[in-house]
């Protein structure tokens, strides 16, 4: 307790902020529904892309990101969910408008555009609350504006509902009275629980629990690993490992490639691959009897604690995807995590992980090259199925990279005194992979045009940068061939980029190579004049994909936000009639998982990236930077991007693999 | 597998392999396909029932003596229904016995309002008649003959397509695969027991030993949380969990949480954790391992094994049987076995039996009359499944009735209680007049009696007898006057019947199917009237009330990995297959007869074993009377259906009894 003090305050911290956002949501709600906190009904986001589209006689001025209303009478229609559904309220607020009052009618249409009602209606600037007429259900609705030829209107937001909207200064002021009553509350129980609970009980139940899971692990570990690994020399067993590892990765690519991450029948067979490569590379890395006590501390707890709770929602919530991801992770995982720490040397099973990654990256790479096309203004997608998965990637790879030079000079820092020495032929090799790697990264991550994947790249590239520097400035001193070395890589790594550049743009095409995925994700920048000026030039450059639109978020975040519960759910929130995965990795595991879930999650988030920095600080023993890097870059993501893709993408299984690394040996 | 369980098994498993290979080689090449969902591809078949055929119809009657119609004038015709959810066919195949004349005939095909779809003429033989459909929903059909002829339906059989083989090539076709097959399985036999026969013995046996340790270690870890409890506490413990699982599995059937997947989650992992709770309880041993080198072990492990993959491959209306298996039932299979007197754990089995009985006569004689002319449901909805709980219960009785048969201070409590309880037993079940439940009550009495011959009587056996059957006597004379008189009306009296959902009134008379929800002539028909019945019918669907169609449909689809659920099997109803074995092919796949068929054998076997025993206990007679109990009852009812039936619990925990009873505890 007294080691995690920190944490525990602040997990008691954020238990009471969860209970305060679950009892807020439910007062205000209205009642107490533990299925859904806010009891919102239905609720319909008009998508950004359709307020800013032209209509006969609205016509979109992008520079004033508004409609200028062309005749006297002016009409627009927007689609809805594709539901013939009644609603109750229209929100329509107005950013700016050329007068004071706008005047006009709200049309309800059925399928195939038939008219079924209309209701006048009167705009001012501002947030707009139209009760419509609960008793008319509609696919589309339309706003026409009268008497307003002329005139300006800049609409930010439409959106339907069943039930009132609460405004964010209701909820903060209800939130803030409630957390503080739940402060208090917390604050007694601790009170109560020092003063009368004291000393820990013997034959604690999780205690217990946990060492019989050991026991398990343990005897038929054994059984099994002696007659796998226990077999093999300590080289077999690291060539196997690598091989294993790099087996895995990619077949985690294939399968976020081919879909089966979302097919519920394939999906447990994909997993159950990944869970038995996981099992092999456990059993492999055998070399000693195994021994129990390494399940404590807090970073192992939250770990379990997580996927535990991510299965336990199986008992409440029917689910055809997620459960398997928390089997798979739980089982094979607590296995891998358990001979790992059994390992002579763990931080073997570290470097294989991340040499594996290194292969299937160059393999990636050749992969893009001769298959992958680059279309104009279009963001490229790489091996993946959008530019996201693609950009986060990039930033694994290139801190995989980096944390391979910051390793190398480490060891040549370490060896330029001994007998040995530096091997120029070796420095050199290692700087022409690791600074083409980590330009190719680059590249990638600049290729998907992913904001955030850019920027998260620049910040942690940036403290590296520095920290190697300060090594490079130390080294070189003593040994000024480094300079050359690493001159000389750069110089080939921009070459080589240069090659990947115009293959990814010309081979594919030229040999008739390229190829595409089903429903992949094409994202483009271009809106409006820009639009129009490429479409005339490309006719058909910009079929099927989606403009980027950074206003999408708020309303995609509100969405899940709303229906937060304590169970979870299944499947995906469906926003502007499709379904959307949530940008944010705390909500979609609040989503799915239920809003407890995230004590665990944000616990082991806070607890990889303390290891992280321990690892990257520590004053005995090999120092490593890439825990510590791959923490804060995962916990960057997971604010604005899907990052967990669950047995699918290398970024998500090397966070959660690298608590073997962030775990302290523990052998009793 | 050592030498209890010798080459014996092994050559069933082979030969078996090697027929059940030969069988399904021989049907996809009579079907000309490959199927491993269905091995006997010919599309859906549909079987009109025998007790349709007995309809009457315009100048068309029925004559039960001779089994024949007889078609009195002119066209005369029978309009039959198509009560299977698939409407549209391709063939009807008729076949005719006995028919009198061939005559012109027609058959006409009537749509969802009786309206006439088309016609088709052809001309009546004796045999087959094959007709060719046209493309439409037939609902119902109406057959009528041209001249006055009689004739039996031997059957009426709606096809999907053709059925372009003859089964007269099946036993060259088989006998050709199994000259093939035979060959190579007894090789592999014979290589595997030179190999690992001679060599490597021990090594090969050791993994149930794992199995053991990986059970023991975490069993022994808990049993130190209940330091302090008393051998009475204990007891008692266990009698309530007992009594509360008994509850789950009697409330799942009456609230259906079978059906929800949740719900059945939920139901399993209580179930779980009470048998997890009576392992803790029960656990006495400390290193000690267990002799379960047999091949009862070996079947039940295989069954899991069988059973989780299956579940895992098909997605299964109820699941997670396999992993209850080896997750609940091994540890508590390995307490039982660990304990120094194992009766202590069947006498509280047993103890809660009772007491679970003694709570069902008080609801039925205040909740659930007897209704004159319909078959006695009792708690359950269904009289069949009424009269399987009561024989499950009988084994209690009859069990503590061999115990206390030999006491010399006999409790008058306990002499009352068994005898009230084997008298009111028979009582009820004469109400339900379900044959296979007596039968399998007339076999545990047979088991019983054969029982009482091997001991050494003396005096005071003699004398308890003799107060046994006097006051047999009297609770015969009670039950029959005052109990049937309570049964029928103290509930009418005092107004507190109690409905139960989905309730199937079955007639008395058992002319109607067991699945017919009709309620007809409430005529006073006792058992020995539905014995003589079905005896005297001659005819194989009479004897089983339906269940050859069942059967048949069942035995069609067979295939690798298991049905999601039942199957349409009897006029459109979904019914389980009335046969263990069946049902279990069904659930897990053609495979799994094999350890299921050494299970049943072995557990009778061993059943008999632990009664001839040398340091036999009285409390020895439950094992081989649940395995009786369970294989008879099997054969015509479903007891495979997992957390279904009390029979079906009783087995798998008196199982357990039986792991180490050939060799006896041995110290490994």
């Amino acid at each position: 307790m007294r080691e995690n003090r920190k944490l525990h305050m602040f997990l008691l911290f954020l238990t009471g902020l969860l209970i305060s956002v679950m009892i807020t949501m439910m007062w205000l709600g209205g009642s107490f529904n533990i299925r859904e906190f806010m009891s919102v009904g239905r609720v319909y986001d008009v998508s950004p892309v359709n307020l800013q589209q032209n209509s006969r006689r609205w016509s979109y001025d992008e520079n004033k990101q508004g409609f200028w209303i062309l005749k006297k009478r002016a009409g627009k229609y927007f689609e809805l969910n594709g539901l013939d559904q009644p609603w109750n309220y229209l929100y329509l607020t107005i950013r700016e408008t050329s007068v004071e009052t706008l005047s006009g009618y709200v049309r309800y249409f059925g399928p195939g555009r038939e008219k079924r009602y209309e209701q006048a209606i009167e705009l001012h600037k501002g947030e707009n609350i139209i009760s419509l007429n609960e008793e008319v259900p509609m696919v589309e609705l339309s706003i026409v504006f009268r008497k307003a030829k002329g005139q300006f209107v800049s609409i930010s937001e439409i959106q339907l509902r069943t039930t009132p909207r609460v405004p964010v200064s209701a909820f903060l002021s209800c939130f803030a009275v409630v957390f503080a009553g739940v402060a208090v509350m917390l604050a007694l129980v601790l009170f109560l629980k020092r003063r009368f609970v004291r000393g820990r009980r013997e034959n604690h139940v999780i205690e217990v629990l946990s060492d019989s899971v050991q026991d398990v692990i343990r005897i038929s570990g054994d059984a099994v690993g002696s007659r796998t690994g226990g077999r093999l020399y300590s080289h077999q067993r690291e060539s196997v490992r690598k091989f294993l590892f790099s087996v895995l990765i990619v077949w985690m690519m294939v399968g976020n490639i081919f879909e089966w991450l979302q097919n519920a029948e394939i999906y447990r067979y994909h997993v159950l691959i990944c869970a038995l490569l996981l099992l092999a590379i456990s059993f492999v890395s055998w070399d000693k009897p195994l021994q129990n006590g390494f399940f404590q501390g807090a970073l192992f707890k939250s770990w379990l604690c997580l996927w535990a709770g991510v299965i336990l929602c199986d008992l409440f919530v029917y689910r055809s995807l997620e459960s398997v991801t928390g089997y798979g992770m739980l089982f094979a995982g607590i296995v891998f995590l358990y001979f790992w720490q059994n390992m002579d040397r763990p931080d073997r099973m570290f470097y294989n992980l991340m040499e594996a990654l290194e292969i299937t990256f160059f393999v990636g790479i050749v992969f893009c090259m001769f298959f992958r096309m680059k279309l104009p203004a279009i963001d490229y997608n790489g091996m993946f199925r959008n530019p996201e998965e693609l950009a986060m990637y990039g930033v694994l790879m290139a801190l995989v990279f980096m944390s391979e030079i910051n390793g190398m000079l480490d060891d040549a820092a370490g060896r330029i005194n001994t007998k040995d020495g530096i091997v120029g032929k070796n420095i050199f090799a290692a700087c022409v992979k690791n600074i083409t790697g980590v330009s190719a990264a680059l590249f990638f991550v600049l290729r998907s045009g992913h904001m955030p994947g850019i920027l998260i790249f620049v910040l942690s590239g940036m403290c590296y940068v520095l920290i190697l520097a300060v090594k490079i400035l130390k080294l070189i001193k003593r040994y000024r061939m480094l300079m050359v070395h690493i001159i000389m890589a750069t110089c080939l790594a921009f070459a080589c980029v240069c090659a990947i550049f115009f293959s990814i743009k010309y081979l594919p095409e030229t040999f008739d190579l390229d190829v595409t995925y089903g429903n992949e994700l094409r994202l483009t920048k271009l809106k409006g004049s820009q639009r129009r000026m490429f479409l005339i030039e490309n006719p058909r450059g910009l079929k099927g994909t989606k403009i980027k639109e950074i206003r999408k978020l708020p309303d995609i975040w509100g969405s899940y936000a709303r229906r937060l519960n304590l169970i979870g759910h299944g499947g995906t929130e469906i926003i502007y009639q499709r379904e959307i995965k949530p940008y944010n990795a705390y909500l979609d595991m609040a989503y799915h998982h239920g809003i407890f879930i995230l004590l665990p999650y944000v616990a082991f988030q806070i607890t990889i990236v303390s290891a992280g920095f321990y690892l990257a600080f520590r004053k005995k023993g090999r120092r490593n930077m890439f825990p510590l890097f791959l923490g804060i870059s995962y916990v960057c993501f997971s604010f604005c991007a899907n990052v967990e893709i669950s047995w699918g993408h290398p970024l998500w299984l090397c966070f959660y693999l690298v608590t073997g690394e962030g775990l302290r040996k523990r052998i009793t | 597998m050592g030498r209890a369980s010798g080459l014996g098994p092994r050559l069933f498993v082979f030969s078996m392999t090697g027929i059940i290979i030969s069988g399904i080689i021989t049907v996809m090449f009579l079907t000309k396909s490959i199927n491993l969902d269905n091995f006997y591809n010919v599309g859906a078949l549909y079987d009109i029932a025998d007790t349709n055929y007995m309809i009457q119809g315009d100048n068309w009657n029925y004559d039960y003596e001779s089994g024949l119609i007889v078609a009195h004038a002119k066209n005369a015709s029978c309009v039959y229904s198509v009560n299977h959810s698939r409407k549209n066919w391709g063939y009807l195949y008729l076949d005719i016995r006995n028919l009198s004349e061939d005559t012109p005939a027609k058959m006409d095909f009537l749509g969802t309002d009786s309206e006439l779809l088309y016609t088709i003429d052809f001309e009546l033989q004796n045999g087959g008649n094959l007709l060719q459909l046209q493309e439409s929903n037939v609902y119902y059909f109406r057959f009528s003959v041209q001249n006055p002829v009689s004739f039996a339906i031997n059957g009426i059989q709606f096809q999907e397509r053709a059925q372009d083989f003859a089964w007269n090539q099946a036993p060259a076709v088989f006998a050709v695969a199994l000259v093939c097959c035979f060959p190579i399985m007894f090789l592999v036999l014979f290589l595997i027991y030179r190999r690992v026969g001679r060599g490597a013995r021990s090594k090969r046996e050791r993994w149930i030993e794992v199995l053991q340790r990986c059970y023991a270690w975490p069993l022994e870890r808990c049993s130190a949380l209940l330091y302090g409890f008393s051998e009475r506490e204990k007891s008692l413990f266990r009698r309530i969990i007992f009594l509360i699982s008994f509850l789950i599995l009697y409330f799942s059937y009456r609230r259906g949480w079978k059906g929800d997947i949740l719900s059945q989650r939920r139901m399993i992992l209580a179930l779980g954790i009470c048998f997890l709770c009576i392992a803790v309880l029960s656990w006495e041993g400390s290193n000690r391992l267990i002799n379960w080198r047999n091949p009862l072990v070996y079947a039940w492990f295989a069954i899991s094994i069988f059973c989780i993959v299956s579940d895992f491959v098909v997605v299964k209306h109820v699941r997670n049987i396999g992993i209850f298996m080896l997750c609940a039932m091994g540890p508590f299979y390995m307490a039982q076995s660990s304990m120094k007197k194992p009766e202590r754990l069947i006498r509280d089995l047993l103890a809660s039996l009772r007491w679970f009985y003694w709570a069902v006569c008080f609801v039925c004689l205040i909740f659930r009359p007897l209704t004159p002319g319909i078959r006695y449901n009792g708690i359950y909805g269904n009289p069949n499944l009424f009269a399987g709980f009561l024989v499950a219960v009988h084994i209690a009785f009859l069990t503590c009735l061999d115990e206390n048969l030999g006491k010399e201070r006999l409790k008058k409590r306990v002499l009352l209680e068994n005898v009230l309880g084997l008298v009111t037993i028979w009582g009820f079940l004469q109400l339900t007049e379900s044959l296979t439940s007596i039968a399998t009550w007339f076999m545990e009495w047979v088991v019983f009696l054969w029982k009482q011959f091997p001991n050494e009587k003396n005096r005071i056996y003699y004398q308890n007898l003799r107060r046994v059957l006097v006051l047999s006597l009297i609770s015969i004379a009670l039950v029959s006057t005052l109990g049937k008189w309570g049964i029928s009306n103290v509930s009418n009296v005092i107004d507190t019947y109690l409905a139960i959902e989905d309730e199937q009134q079955l007639m008395a008379s058992g002319i109607s199917s067991p699945l017919s929800l009709k309620v007809e002539a409430a005529e006073d028909v006792g058992l020995s009237e539905r014995f003589i019945q079905k005896i005297t019918s001659g005819e194989w669907y009479s004897l089983f009330t339906g269940r050859t169609l069942i059967w048949k449909t069942y035995i069609r689809n067979w295939n690798l990995f298991g049905h999601t659920g039942n199957l349409e099997s009897l006029d459109g109803v979904w019914a389980h297959a009335h046969n263990a074995v069946l049902q279990m092919i069904n659930n897990y796949g053609i495979f799994i007869v094999i350890p299921y068929l050494i299970l049943l054998y072995y557990s009778v076997k061993y059943g008999i074993i632990a009664v001839l025993h040398k340091n036999r206990t009285q409390l020895n007679l439950v094992f081989v009377l649940s395995s009786v109990s369970y294989v008879v009852l099997g054969l015509a009812e479903d007891m495979a259906t997992p957390y279904s039936y009390i029979n079906w619990l009783v087995f798998y925990i008196t199982l357990g009894g039986m792991f180490h009873q050939q060799s006896g505890k041995t110290e490994t």
